[in-house]
């Protein structure tokens, strides 16, 4: 025991943990998090038969019925339920989103991580194929990569996983770089770690917020790209129901029926808007210079 | 007592290149010296003079491949770690040398728990868990923080600036080191804090004989840490000697010029402070001579025409042609270490 002084005490500890509290707390994030609420209870439903009729029925008396009581937003030329296929073409564009998303953050993201921690060649060919992959542009590549590859929604989010892949190589390699060369990872190294040890407790954490921001925001992308595609055509197939599909029905009969245009759209809008302000949301609360 | 002579870390002929675009320079220029068991060594320079270049190389932690050990030996322990395996080179890092860095506000992890840090260092060295959690207590403990089982569960930011510095050297003490290279880790803080630092520095050495190296420009500090001190310019030791020693009676005219700066507001009358002319030459550069020359008052002939040998003069050895017996330009006269402080 040594006789010096001690200047300080420290704080009680774990407040800066609780994000999802302080996500809440912020208007951005509040907001994105109830469009999320709803778009998974919608998706929820769907994948479980809690839909008030059957998305795929056909109710040919009732076609073309406006917003009621019975068929809450109308029904289309077929007599399907509005309602219920919205909440089928939720469950199907998450699906697609969270897996493409998924798949781009693990392969672009630990790419961008070993290619910026290592350097060298791995970063110079890493970022050469990112480079290439970011030429084309976006949707031009995914309608590519399913006419080579057939349709269905496993290779759609293969198609989506590849376009968004590059981004997040670039969010993850350039906090890297910075954090590489912080002086807690040289001290690592001065205490004899493992580069896999420096990378995976030390490196990693200190970059996660870009990349949980950017999971936010490519979620929201995702869903625009799988409606897009699917309103091409080269997404999800009829008769299963999906929103940018909906929207291309429902273009044809909007002087008629609005109602087939409108809530498709508004579902897009909704999700794209509400997963733009749940990412503008995490970053307030995760990045250091925004906290108040 | 004989142990206390028997040098923990032995550096002899150490060259380090640093390979730019422009060609390369040769920043430690066969640097050599010894740090005995419980003993401080105080490596001073200005910057740029081949310091931290030196100290990188004794931890086989300089940037590669812009940085190589071109030659020397860096015997530690008896194994000389230029030659080691990295395998070695690794078990000695942190477990028999560790170091602590100048700011304290970067050198920790901010995600981790401080009791996780230091816990981590014992686990990567093949440690249980349960010894790891031990050693935490121990560690904080020793560097004088109340409350170990608290601090351990804290964060970084939840300490001052002191008090990291105080869980950086706790980090290096984990393993138990024989070495401990201190890189300007007073000079982020402030005054006072630096006192309790290097208190606490001398006291953990008294405690359990470990060597330490103690890079600083600033003499002050040296006058209270060191034991030994070895100035460096341009990649050279240029003097050597027991920290008194060198201090009353400088044998080179840089360590005197560096005296002679150190400003001393306990005199009866305040001369102008004193400087050293000019600026240290750039490393590419390659002379004939004395690298020195070009500012020194006290240079003759034959300085600018061959680098002169490491002079052996009582205890102190300088690399000088011109003793000070024989230097003709006024000079600071050497100073007390009650001075200096």
């Amino acid at each position: 025991m040594t006789a010096a002084v001690i200047e300080e005490t420290p704080l009680p500890s774990g407040t800066s943990r609780r994000w999802v509290q302080r996500l809440w707390k912020n208007r951005n994030g509040k907001t994105g998090l109830v469009v999320l609420f709803v778009l998974v209870v919608a998706a929820l439903a769907a994948a479980f038969g809690l839909l008030p009729y059957d998305p795929l029925e056909a109710h040919q008396k009732d076609a073309l019925t406006g917003p009621s009581a019975e068929y809450l937003f109308g029904t289309d030329q077929f007599g399907r339920d509005v309602l219920s296929r919205l909440a089928t073409g939720v469950l199907a564009s998450l699906r697609i989103a969270l897996l493409s998303v998924l798949m781009a953050t693990l392969v672009g993201g630990l790419a961008g991580v070993a290619a910026g921690f290592f350097g060298g060649w791995v970063d110079r060919v890493a970022g050469r194929l990112a480079d290439v992959v970011f030429a084309f542009p976006a949707i031009l590549l995914a309608l590519a990569i399913i006419t080579a590859l057939g349709r269905g929604w496993l290779i759609t989010s293969v198609a989506i996983a590849v376009v968004y892949t590059p981004i997040f190589f670039r969010v993850a390699r350039g906090p890297v770089l910075s954090v590489r060369e912080a002086d807690f990872v040289k001290a690592g190294r001065v205490l004899g770690y493992g580069s896999l040890r420096l990378l995976l407790k030390h490196v990693l954490p200190n970059v996660a917020a870009p990349i949980i921001i950017q999971i936010a925001l490519a979620l929201s992308w995702a869903i625009l790209t799988e409606s897009t595609l699917s309103f091409l055509g080269l997404g999800t197939q009829p008769p299963d129901p999906s929103l940018g599909l909906m929207v291309n029905e429902g273009r044809t009969l909007f002087t008629q029926a609005w109602w087939l245009l409108v809530m498709p759209s508004s579902a897009i809008v909704l999700a794209v808007v509400g997963l733009n302000l749940l990412g503008d949301g995490v970053r307030d609360v995760l990045d250091p210079r925004r906290r108040g | 007592m004989s142990q206390v002579n028997e040098p923990v870390l032995s550096v002899r002929d150490l060259r380090t290149v640093i390979h730019t675009a422009t060609g390369d320079a040769e920043v430690v220029k066969g640097v050599s010296f010894d740090v005995a068991r419980g003993e401080t060594l105080a490596l001073v320079g200005e910057s740029g003079c081949g310091k931290s270049t030196t100290v990188l190389s004794v931890m086989d932690l300089h940037p590669r491949p812009t940085v190589e050990i071109t030659g020397g030996q860096v015997v530690f322990e008896g194994v000389d770690l230029v030659k080691a395996t990295e395998q070695q080179r690794r078990s000695v890092r942190g477990a028999g040398m560790a170091m602590v860095y100048q700011d304290p506000m970067t050198s920790l992890n901010p995600l981790m728990r401080v009791g996780d840090q230091i816990g981590e260092v014992v686990l990567a060295h093949g440690g249980s868990a349960e010894e790891a959690r031990r050693r935490v207590g121990e560690v904080l403990e020793q560097v004088g923080i109340a409350d170990p089982g608290r601090a351990a569960r804290a964060y970084p930011h939840e300490f001052s600036g002191g008090m990291r510095q105080r869980v950086v050297i706790a980090m290096a003490l984990a393993m138990r080191p024989r070495l401990l290279i201190a890189d300007e880790p007073t000079t982020a803080l402030d005054v006072t804090i630096q006192q309790q630092i290097i208190a606490l520095v001398r006291q953990l050495q008294a405690d359990n004989g470990m060597a330490v190296i103690w890079i600083t420009h600033d003499l002050g500090v040296v006058a209270r840490v060191a034991d030994r001190i070895a100035i460096m310019y341009s990649g050279h030791i240029v003097e050597e000697g027991p920290s008194r020693r060198v201090f009353s009676r400088p044998e080179h005219p840089y360590t005197d010029g560096l005296i002679a700066s150190i400003p001393r507001p306990t005199g009866s009358e305040r001369p102008p402070l004193r400087l050293i002319p000019g600026s240290p030459p750039d490393p590419s550069h390659v002379f004939a001579g004395c690298p020195f020359v070009p500012r020194c008052p006290q240079a003759v002939d034959l300085c600018s025409e061959q680098l002169p040998p490491i002079t052996e003069r009582g205890s102190s050895s300088a690399r000088c042609w011109v003793p000070p017996e024989k230097w003709t330009a006024p000079r600071s006269g050497g100073v007390s270490q009650q001075v200096a402080q």
